[in-house]
């Protein structure tokens, strides 16, 4: 998992996410761009820039809601952006709590170094199939809503519980 | 979350939410159209001309709010959308589930 490939534009950032909102996550996104389009690298398309940053807009979210219960400060996460020649990556590391609401991720054991792997999400799936059944739409991004919509909107979405007690996520977008 | 809440002459309310739609301020968002919609005022726009980006706990409060609307024999409809308010949408890939309108007054119009 682990690329030598070297990245055309390369932002990361320590993020406090605290009861503020998550800027300094908007901020390392424009930042990117910016990067990527000086090194020409990523597609110059809104549309196609508005879905990775959705995605990762989520995945952070999701960091800040699960890694970091209510009542534990600082929540800090690490966010780091590449760039490469064919593709776009997100890298979310933080040393929270390990993220369980995946429905699968219980039935998945470590492998023999110790990383828990989530299957993949699967794209193309709608985001909430029993819309209508639910009275409190705040509880959608809690069962996995949000975690749908980021998968819908790039190629690839994995976390990994490391033996060290860090959670990974990641997310590809390809060109 | 900052907020602007006009009430119109005509009986529908508009909201202007400022900012970012995300997590930190979908339960304000969700708790203010649900106190609208308590308070009778059932025909409502929300128009996110002021908004950045929306996350997918905004438009959690938007789908609650245009389901008490709708509940209690109104609407709710979107207003001037940002790009990326369109992209989210169209990502949860539900169909039809709330209606945007590129302009205020195509949105008041027929509600």
């Amino acid at each position: 998992m682990v690329s030598n490939e070297r990245a055309l534009a390369d932002c990361q950032a320590v993020i406090t996410a605290t009861a503020a909102r998550l800027e300094a996550l908007h901020a390392l996104l424009a930042s990117f761009w910016t990067r990527a389009s000086e090194a020409g690298a990523a597609p110059a398309d809104n549309t196609w820039r508005l879905r990775f940053a959705t995605a990762v807009a989520e995945i952070g979210a999701n960091v800040v809601r699960h890694a970091y219960p209510l009542g534990a400060e600082p929540r800090r996460l690490r966010l780091r952006l590449r760039a490469f020649s064919h593709r776009i990556e997100a890298r979310f590391t933080d040393g929270g709590e390990p993220f369980t609401q995946h429905d699968r991720l219980s039935a998945v054991r470590p492998d023999r170094r110790g990383n828990v792997e989530a299957p993949e999400v699967p794209a193309g799936a709608p985001a909430a199939p029993d819309l209508d059944g639910l009275d409190d739409y705040s509880l959608l991004a809690e069962g996995g809503y949000g975690l749908q919509i980021a998968r819908n909107a790039v190629d690839e979405v994995s976390y990994v519980r490391t033996p060290t007690g860090r959670n990974v996520w990641r997310l590809v977008k390809r060109f | 979350m900052d907020f602007t809440i006009d009430h119109r002459q005509d009986g529908i309310v508009v909201v202007y939410p400022e900012g970012r739609l995300d997590l930190h301020y979908a339960a304000e968002l969700r708790q203010r159209l649900a106190s609208l919609v308590t308070a009778g005022e059932t025909r409502v726009v929300v128009n996110l001309a002021r908004v950045i980006t929306v996350d997918s706990a905004g438009l959690g409060a938007l789908f609650s709010g245009m389901k008490a609307a709708r509940h209690a024999g109104g609407d709710l409809r979107i207003a001037s959308p940002p790009e990326q308010a369109l992209v989210i949408l169209e990502l949860t890939m539900l169909r039809d589930v709330l209606r945007t309108y590129p302009t205020e007054a195509e949105a008041i119009d027929g509600l």
